[in-house]
């Protein structure tokens, strides 16, 4: 199996190749550094950050190739996952018009590929290198066992602490009607179903937390507990959206890209079909 | 794996893919796209097509959408009445009022984005070799940060070289002192407290530093902080609640009206069409379409003429919130004084008194001494000495720089011609708040030589002996500290700040010998008595919060005429209870002395609980919280920390207390201006259904269609409303009592002159116009259907003629609420000649087009018939402008008022 990292030149996308590589390396993956040549390309950059990638796959252990592909970019890279056998694709992303709106990144988000696909958001270039704790938010107890895996697999990579960040959308009026009994019943129900995923955990040795918040506006209330705690990572579930989504409301997604403070990542789980 | 700030320079610059001489312009092009501009913003964006969705969701529209679909009914049960054009009408009206209240609101945030530009913060990068200077903005990861003495420092970063660098984190930790920042980061794991990383909001004290940006935007340490209080949700604004007010009111005195005629047209027997036909045309006379764009447009104008007198609105609502404020509780130096330190008097240890002349920096000045003998000249060079060597200010050929206390040291020692000696500086203690002093070594061969100063009671303790008259030195005394300190204060009652200084032949802060005082005066600023004065008359009190002690602040109250009742010192207000403040507070002026910044939210609550609007000015970080409390935040432009303008509503951009009356002046011009528009267009409602109601009681045939109704308010209504709205302060508006929050736009007053007065006169014209015509071409009362259909029209249009030419001598006379119209000039709303000409064709265009005439059922009229219309406007204005003659007199203080009893 191959983990791929998508490699332009920039900075953030060598980050998002260094978490390819510890993913890769706890599952003795082939890191494949692929690029799709395009006119305005900075070749001897590209090189460069892909020498930088082999040189750190040394350190870890990890087999790695090149590979470059020809054509438009998303029907070549669609392409190559369809022939190789692929587990994740990290493709970093960057502000276009908006964040991710228009970047490369999207384009695949809203595709349905063979391979799981990681969206990388850098916000700290060095994170990367010192990650200890990583947060995943979710609604209620919606959690599907691929984005689980996922998360668990780079909090193993990097031995990291971990948080599971239950967010129970409620309005205010209910929010003000809800006495502590109810918000504690509500609580539990949301543990017991996620203690399965809290015992893989425990069996995988990593330490864990499991957080829980009412509120009526999902993406503030992330935004504030990452101000609020020391997290290096966030890893969120990303769902593929039509080109109208953000017509009416602002992408969450992209408003959580825009916004955050630590590195980022929307995992979208490959097509089933 | 090692964090950021632990790496050593060339693994950081690795790391961060850049180098010592910075990033290329190409690697920054490329990184603003990676990891986007270096700004705050953790609000969701406004949708723009949301905002413009809303403008059909609101009561007025809704209400005309329901009188479009009942039209469409109408015309589906009845076909060929022409309802259908009415719907459509009616509909138009709707897109027309939503495009155009969403494109003034749209303009007006455009406005206020192009205003806050204003204030950029401009920071000094290594790029590519060179030294650049470039917005905060712009700042990636990567970049080489250039810091010096008084930058903000607009990024997180690592420092690779420091000289004696000090920084100001308190926006990060509360905590003012100034920190020491190295090259190493010290043992610890969090960034924080690395002593080697420097953070964006903080500001360099002293020193300077070159550090590698790490992060920027909401990366920052900063960035976090701020996304903790900006998802704070806003409370409805006055203005708001009052358009509220006046949608819900017209709104239910629309629906009555149109249900009660509905009702009697139904069981008289006209049948059900007509009469829902008559209800739809009563509720669209009574919408007032244009008052939504013009409120946008008044708030927006105001902000923009606030902006070229210094005083920039953060936020358009705060705007009228100005209109309403009746206590201004102001800092005093830099706000109300020019924080343009003069040292105007010298006191030696010896007994001497020396006046200095000249004010400002650059000035020349006298030295004047009150007694002197052979070792005074020395003794004075000695003081200035000491002042010039023992600060880190400067003044030479690039300007100022530094404190402006130290400025004011420094210029006096230039004005008696001394220069610093060629000493090396070995060692400094720096000022801290709790100090309240500060030194520094200089040493000459193998002597060290300590220069201090501070303020008097921090100083004095510390001095062991004085410089005599006889230039040597003796011991200092208790009676010699006595004689030091009564001259302080004597020197403070006259709202001079004072400096003792001293120096010791050792590299210590203890066993000085004092060598003098400094007494520095801080002038108030031009216009600010005037301003103070304004205050008064416009019922609005002005308390001073000062650090100052009470003499000084007395002394400069005094010199400004800002009155007080009483003064209350930091001390005492924190042994005070909050019932007993609010209780000083609900009456009396106070002047509040050696006051922290911590508890001006305790003054502003208060003020608050008395039921005070209270207008707060602050510069530092701790001034924050009270900033945001107070119901108008007024941070420093020049002076004030980033977190002060931040969390203010509006910023003054020359620091000055003057600008704080205008921005009054504007937001009570605000209040009136649409209060003015509301009786405008209640003037046209009456018009508008009179003939309505006369037509069902009477047997005449329609005075004024539906449609016709539609082009006077989104037709010839509308730019005169807007002209209304752009209006210019009246002249007494500072002589009027602050607005109430309990006083409403839409007030009896208003319904009083737009409905009963305005209106019934214009309701006169209208159905005289139209009666007299259809007379003088032969028409007999009682016959309700016309046989010449254009002879109808015909007379359609005279009443439609009598409703716009009163309207237009009504927006000319309602341009003040209380003056003549006669003494505003004819060309000081240009925007009211525009709407005058548009009016004239329009008018000429309904008389003439005969495309324009199908649409609004309207027809040539002949000239010898239009003098008919002559005297209405003529009466109506006069009319009105009697009605202002008699309340300017009703409200004159030499008119004599009636005893109350």
């Amino acid at each position: 199996m191959k983990v791929i990292a998508a490699i332009n030149g920039l900075v953030s996308s060598d980050v998002a190749a260094l978490y390819a590589l510890r993913y890769a390396a706890l599952f003795d993956h082939t890191l494949c550094l692929l690029h799709v040549l395009n006119p305005s390309d900075r070749r001897e950059e590209v090189e460069l950050s892909m020498t930088e990638a082999e040189e750190a796959a040394t350190h870890y252990g990890v087999k790695t190739e090149r590979v470059f592909l020809t054509g438009e970019s998303t029907a070549a890279i669609r392409t190559y996952l369809a022939a190789a056998r692929t587990d994740t694709l990290f493709c970093s992303t960057r502000m276009h018009r908006r964040f991710f709106q228009d970047s490369l990144s999207e384009k695949l988000s809203r595709l349905s590929l063979p391979a799981n696909l990681a969206v990388v958001r850098v916000a700290h270039v060095n994170a990367v290198f010192v990650t200890e704790n990583i947060l995943l938010p979710i609604r209620e107890d919606r959690l599907s066992a691929q984005k689980f895996a996922f998360f668990s697999s780079l909090a193993k990579a990097f031995s990291a602490e971990t948080e599971i960040y239950s967010i129970h959308p409620t309005g205010r009026r209910r929010l003000a009607a809800m006495d502590t009994h109810t918000a504690r019943m509500l609580f539990q129900k949301i543990n017991t179903r996620l203690s399965h995923y809290a015992n893989t955990l425990k069996l995988l040795g990593l330490p864990f937390t499991i957080k829980h918040a009412l509120t009526g506006r999902e993406v503030d209330q992330i935004l504030h507990h990452l101000a609020r705690h020391d997290f290096q990572l966030m890893i969120i579930g990303g769902r593929r959206l039509s080109q109208f989504s953000g017509l009416f409301r602002e992408n969450p997604m992209e408003r959580l890209f825009w916004h955050t403070p630590v590195n980022t990542i929307a995992f979208y789980a490959r097509d089933k079909k | 794996m090692m964090r950021l700030f632990a790496l050593d320079r060339q693994a950081l610059f690795l790391r961060l893919k850049t180098s010592e001489t910075g990033l290329d312009q190409v690697q920054v092009t490329r990184r603003l796209l990676e990891f986007g501009p270096n700004e705050l913003t953790t609000a969701a964006k406004k949708n723009y097509l949301l905002a413009y969705l809303s403008q059909y969701s609101h009561f007025f529209a809704i209400l005309l959408e329901v009188a479009a679909l009942l039209s469409f009914v109408a015309d589906r049960y009845d076909p060929g009445q022409g309802n259908d054009v009415l719907g459509y009408a009616i509909l138009g009206a709707v897109i027309i009022n939503a495009t155009f209240t969403f494109w003034q609101e749209y303009r007006a945030d455009k406005a206020m984005e192009e205003l806050l530009k204003l204030m950029p913060t401009k920071v000094s990068l290594r790029r590519d070799g060179k030294i650049v200077t470039t917005t905060a903005h712009e700042i990636v990861p990567g970049d080489i940060l250039l810091l010096e003495e008084g930058d903000k420092v607009a990024a997180d970063g690592i420092l690779i070289e420091t000289n004696s660098l000090y920084l100001n984190l308190s926006s990060l930790t509360g905590e003012s002192a100034p920190v020491a920042r190295d090259l190493l980061p010290g043992e610890t794991q969090r960034s924080l407290d690395a002593k080697n990383m420097v953070f964006a909001g903080t500001t360099v004290l002293s020193g300077s530093g070159i550090a590698v940006a790490s992060a920027t935007g909401n990366a920052t340490e900063f960035g976090k902080i701020a996304s903790l209080t900006k998802n704070v949700r806003k409370a409805i604004t006055p203005m708001q609640r009052e358009i509220i007010h006046i949608t819900r009111v017209l709104t239910v005195i629309a629906l009555l009206m149109g249900g009660f005629f509905f009702a009697i047209g139904l069981f008289s027997g006209k049948g059900i069409m007509p009469a829902l036909i008559f209800a739809i045309a009563l509720i669209v006379a009574n919408v007032p379409e244009g008052l939504l764009p013009t409120i946008a447009l008044s708030l927006s104008l105001a902000s923009q003429r606030m902006a070229r007198r210094n005083a920039l609105i953060k936020n358009l609502d705060s705007v009228e919130t100005l209109g309403s404020v009746t206590v201004i509780c102001t800092d005093k130096t830099g706000t109300l004084t020019r924080n343009e330190m003069t040292v105007k008097l010298l006191w030696l240890a010896g007994g001497e008194q020396v006046a200095i002349s000249g004010e400002g920096y650059n000035e020349p000045g006298e030295f004047s001494f009150s007694q002197c003998n052979a070792t005074s000249e020395d003794r004075l060079a000695a003081v200035l000495m000491a002042g010039l060597l023992n600060c880190r200010a400067r003044i030479d050929a690039e300007g100022l720089h530094g404190d402006p206390t130290e400025l004011a040291l420094v210029a006096a020692a230039r004005k008696r011609g001394i220069t610093p000696p060629t000493m090396k500086k070995i060692q400094e203690f720096i000022f801290t708040s709790e100090r309240k002093m500060m030194s520094s070594v200089y040493q000459e061969g193998d002597r060290p030589t300590l220069f201090a100063k501070g303020a008097v009671e921090a100083l004095l303790p510390r001095c062991t002996s004085f410089l005599a008259e006889d230039g040597s030195i003796h011991p200092l005394n208790d009676v010699g500290k006595a004689a030091a300190l009564a001259r302080a204060r004597e020197f403070e009652s006259q709202a001079l700040r004072v400096l003792a200084i001293a120096r010791n032949d050792k590299a210590e802060e203890e066993g000085l010998t004092l060598l003098g005082l400094a007494a520095i005066m801080d002038l108030p600023r031009h216009g600010v008595s005037e301003a103070v004065a304004t205050c008064k008359t416009a019922g609005i009190r002005t308390m001073m919060i000062t650090g100052d002690n009470p003499r000084t602040a007395a002394a400069i109250a005094g010199q400004i005429g800002m009155d007080f009742d009483r003064v209350i010192t930091g001390p005492e207000l924190e042994t005070m209870g909050d019932e007993q403040l609010e209780e000083i507070l609900a009456k009396e002026i106070v002047l509040f002395a050696r006051m922290a910044s911590r508890q001006k939210l305790r003054i502003a609550t208060a003020l608050q609980n008395a039921g005070e609007v209270v207008a707060m000015t602050g510069d530092g970080v701790n001034d924050a919280p009270a900033l945001k409390k107070a119901d108008i935040g007024i941070a420093m432009g020049v002076s004030g920390s980033e977190v002060a303008k931040e969390a203010a509503d509006m910023v003054l951009l020359d620091d000055n207390f003057s600008s704080i009356v205008i921005a009054i002046e504007e937001g009570r011009t605000v209040y009136f201006n649409v209060k003015k528009f509301v009786t405008y267009i209640l003037s046209h409602n009456a018009p508008e259904v009179v003939p309505y109601i006369l037509q069902f009681f009477l047997r005449i045939p329609l005075p004024l269609s539906v449609i016709q109704i539609i082009s006077i308010d989104l037709g010839t209504d509308m730019l005169p409303g807007l002209a209304l709205g752009s209006e210019r302060p009246e002249k007494n508006i500072m002589n009027r009592p602050p607005v109430s929050r309990e006083e409403k736009i839409l007030d009896w007053e208003v319904f009083q002159r737009g409905y009963f007065f305005l209106g019934l006169v214009e309701a006169t014209a209208a159905m005289v116009a139209f009666l007299s015509f259809l007379l003088l071409h032969g028409w007999q009362y009682g016959t309700v259907t016309l046989a010449d259909p254009l002879l109808h029209r015909q007379a359609m249009t005279m009443t439609l003629l009598g409703v716009v030419s009163c309207q237009m001598f009504n927006g000319w006379t309602m341009r003040s609420w209380e003056f003549s119209a006669f003494s505003l000039g004819i060309f000081s709303n240009r925007l009211m000649l525009a709407g005058m000409a548009v009016n004239l064709v329009w008018v000429w265009t309904l008389l003439n087009v005969a495309a324009v005439q199908k649409v609004f059922n309207t027809a040539h009229v002949p000239l010898a018939d239009l003098w008919i219309l002559l005297p209405f406007p003529m009466t109506l204005f006069l009319g009105h402008e009697g009605y202002k003659w008699r309340r300017r007199r009703r409200n004159s203080p030499n008119t004599p008022q009636p005893d109350r009893v």
